[in-house]
């Protein structure tokens, strides 16, 4: 019992830590990329759109991340190339996203708020085989699909480009202080435009997780503000990739047991479907907290604008 | 001693338009080989525009730049780097979380395969480098924890490590401590004995005479005067820079203080940023009709002194009490009961750069242009038009931004606001810095004019040339303590360096205040 809410934990964090990585990319370049979830319902749309027509599961994943893709493209436009506030232009993008596929599920797949088919394909679930046996271990990590273990595979990875790569430097120096990069003769602005379509490349894969894998069907704004969970744990974790990860985790078992709770203590599941967004909160009380006092505690008055 | 070195960069008949505006008119300048060239003029005389121009980041309407007897034309800094030039502006580019070498490298990072950056070379190179030109420095170190001297040898080292022959140096030694200056003078006379170029800017004349070779006067655009630095006095060169004579002493009768105390500090125990004790257990007093200047090096306790005072910090222990009035840590009452207060950041603490010149006038007088409910804003408007004249700013128009002043005539506004409101106690952090000398000159003839109308004014300064032209009494802050209280006719600079340092005891008859010496 305990170990599968923890084997679910893990797979209701899966979109989380996909659509933090890509945050966390952006993040890191000096942008505060809102529109994780424009990016992933555009991506949850497409793969379920093409699984449908070409059942073809790996075409779908490609399309799904295509999708995501253009759309940071068109992030990066609004807010590299036309200079748009990157809050702003985050919301377009969302709204955009939103209106786009509902209107794309009645258009193309002519339903109504909620589309699924017995012609789209599953993933089968995969029993690693030496971890399967490992006891506790085994059964909460074995036994996920594919794209579960492609996310948690993306962490060390995301975290070798920041932290080891001339790219990753640029990146974080970029993000830090871009006069200092553009006085050191890095293109900031391709830098940023790099960072953004990763964005989308790691929110396609978190998009049609959600739609092909998480579930096998697509509902308009399924994302459920994930995106924005998870960009409050990339600040809860300062940008770095591991504790990122770590706190999708622990918002993904918050989840877990809010759904287990009900039938084991009879409380009402509004209530204790609320444990997620409070643990959220507690957490970014808990950064803000320590971020005020570790700046302000002796200092004077600041007045700092510029 | 001027070097005799071959010509490397001349800049020829060089103008530069923004508009119908002329920035540069026919400048025209040589500089040799394993020189120091200052080039000195007031802010907007064209120093940094022509500059700019060299480095690649504006570009010439007329002129032409040699470098090594070869035509060129940058299009951007990079092109200028590559052909051997660098460039440290006065605001740093630096990445401040990231280490020395990291910012060192940037932009040409020595790689591992699999684009990895290779940290140990980067480690290793900027260490050599370091110590090749004698710039101490932790190739580990956080930049954003490096004091400001030392941040500005990363970018120094920055340009050294791209090989830079010809270094221009934009305004280096306003953010430094004397010691710090003198260092960065040191390291400067290192380069140039190893034969690189060194251009710098500056409008602090004292040290033009002490670090450079030759000089190069601008004014309004265009190179007034090269001249070799010997038996050259800072009076001549201040006039070649004005275009007339000036004072740089302000003219002053002895002061005549009152038994008034309007500056009454006691036992003040403030802490810093980090928590550490910065003052320490300081009792200090000003009188009516005298200037009071603290010296001390940067980092004594002088920041959190003042904010205590002004009622931006909170002390641990002790009183301080304005016009006699005893206050706590509010801002607005420490104002009210006398304070006037010219910060050091101008841009931050005195002004809203984003606002326009009125309104930062207006600000501090509120009470005085009320109308009803309401701000009168006609009165407001005349009021600050008023002071703009009175006080000389220039360029100045009602609705003009703060920040699209320079530097000296924001420090007239700010002087304009907080002089012109009824406060006794004047307190004026760094008021020369980044001022031009003629707009010295006025402040502190200005500061002089409220002494004798019987206020009293703290003068804090790094700079003990201006402590020394415009203080009656100097008091001398080290690790948190007054060590000293001199009567500036009575004392010399090389007395108060001493206490600066720590070298001299401190007086015994200290502790209940600074009155005695008269």
């Amino acid at each position: 019992m305990d170990l599968e809410i923890l084997n679910s934990a893990v797979r209701i964090s899966t979109p989380l830590v996909f659509a933090a990585m890509g945050g966390l990319l952006t993040y890191q370049a000096g942008m505060l990329n809102i529109a994780l979830d424009g990016f992933m319902i555009v991506a949850a749309f497409t793969g379920i759109a093409t699984a449908y027509f070409t059942g073809n599961l790996e075409l779908a994943v490609l399309g799904a991340i295509a999708s995501s893709v253009l759309l940071a493209g068109l992030m990066a436009l609004f807010n590299i190339r036309f200079r748009a506030h990157i809050f702003i232009a985050g919301t377009a993008v969302t709204f955009l996203a939103y209106g786009l596929t509902a209107l794309l599920l009645k258009g193309v797949l002519g339903q109504d708020g909620v589309f699924t088919s017995d012609r789209i394909p599953t993933f089968p679930s995969i029993r690693l085989p030496i971890i399967d046996n490992i006891p506790i271990l085994g059964p909460i990590i074995s036994g996920q699909t594919l794209l579960v273990y492609v996310a948690y595979l993306f962490v060390p990875v995301v975290a070798w480009f920041l932290y080891k790569t001339r790219w990753g430097l640029r990146l974080r120096v970029v993000g830090e202080a871009p006069e200092a990069a553009a006085a050191a003769g890095i293109a900031v602005d391709r830098v940023k435009i790099q960072a953004m379509l990763l964005s989308g490349l790691f929110c396609g894969f978190g998009g049609a997780y959600l739609s092909l894998a998480y579930v096998s069907l697509f509902a308009n704004k399924m994302t459920n503000e994930r995106g924005l969970i998870a960009l409050a744990a990339i600040f809860f974790a300062r940008g770095n990739p591991y504790i990122t990860a770590l706190v999708a985790l622990l918002f993904g078992a918050a989840t877990a047991l809010s759904v287990r709770l009900p039938q084991m203590t009879g409380l009402a599941p509004q209530l204790l479907q609320l444990i997620p967004y409070v643990v959220t909160v507690l957490a970014l009380v808990v950064v803000g907290w320590q971020t005020t006092r570790a700046r302000s505690r002796h200092s004077a008055w600041k007045f700092d604008l510029t | 001693m001027p070097s005799d070195g071959p010509t490397v960069v001349s800049l020829r008949n060089i103008v530069k338009r923004f508009g119908n505006f002329t920035a540069i008119h026919d400048a025209s300048m040589d500089i040799r080989q394993g020189e120091i060239h200052a080039l000195v003029g007031e802010n907007g005389a064209g120093k940094s525009t022509l500059m700019n121009i060299l480095y690649g980041l504006l570009s010439r309407n007329e002129g032409e730049i040699e470098l090594y007897k070869r035509q060129v034309r940058f299009g951007n800094p990079h092109e200028a780097i590559a052909a051997g030039i660098g460039m440290v502006h006065q605001h740093f580019k630096l990445a401040p979380s990231f280490t020395v070498a990291e910012n060192i490298i940037l932009g040409s990072e020595p790689l591992k395969p699999l684009y990895r950056v290779d940290r140990q070379r980067a480690e290793r190179e900027t260490k050599a480098i370091s110590e090749k030109f004698g710039l101490n420095l932790d190739p580990r170190a956080i930049v954003g924890s490096l004091t400001v001297g030392l941040r500005q040898r990363v970018e120094i080292l920055k340009t050294l490590y791209r090989d830079a022959r010809i270094l221009i140096l934009d305004e280096p030694t306003a953010v430094l401590t004397p010691q710090e200056t003198k260092e960065l003078f040191a390291t400067m006379r290192s380069l140039a004995d190893s034969g690189h170029s060194i251009i710098f800017i500056t409008h602090k004349l004292r040290e033009v005479i002490d670090a450079a070779d030759r000089i190069s006067v601008m004014r309004q655009g265009r190179i007034v005067a090269t001249i070799d630095n010997e038996n050259v006095t800072a009076q001549e060169i201040a006039s070649l820079m004005v275009g007339r004579p000036v004072l740089l002493r302000v003219a002053k009768d002895k002061a005549k203080p009152t038994p008034e105390t309007l500056l009454d500090v006691r036992g003040l125990v403030a802490l810093g940023e980090r928590g550490d004790t910065t003052v320490d257990n300081l009792s200090m007093q000003i009188q009516a009709g005298e200037i009071v200047g603290l010296a001390g090096v940067q980092g004594n306790g002088q920041d959190e002194l003042v904010e205590c005072i002004a009622g931006l910090r909170r002390p641990v222990a002790g009183s301080v009490a304005i016009c006699g009035t005893p206050l706590g840590t509010n801002p607005r009452a420490n104002r009210k009961a006398g304070l006037a207060y010219i910060p050091a950041d101008r841009g931050g603490v005195g002004l809203s750069l984003l606002s326009g010149l009125w309104e930062n006038l207006t600000v501090g007088h509120l009470d005085k242009l009320r109308f009803g409910p309401f701000l009168d804003i006609g009165k407001a408007r005349r009021q600050a038009a008023d002071l703009l004249k009175q006080y000389d700013v220039r360029g100045g128009q009602l609705d003009k931004l703060a920040k699209s002043l320079s530097g000296g005539n924001q420090q007239k506004v700010q002087v304009a606001r907080e002089l012109t409101r009824d406060a006794r106690l004047v307190i004026a952090e760094q008021p020369s810095q980044g001022v031009d000398i003629g707009a010295i000159e006025s402040i502190h003839r200005i500061l002089v004019q409220m002494r004798d109308s019987g206020h009293a004014v703290f003068v804090i300064s790094a700079d003990l040339d201006e402590i020394f032209s415009i203080s009656d009494r100097i008091l001398v802050i080290y690790r948190g303590q007054i060590v000293a209280n001199l009567l500036a006719e009575e004392t010399t600079t090389e007395e108060v360096g001493r206490y600066m340092g720590g070298l001299a005891t401190a007086q015994p008859a200290l502790e209940e205040g600074a009155n005695h010496g008269r």
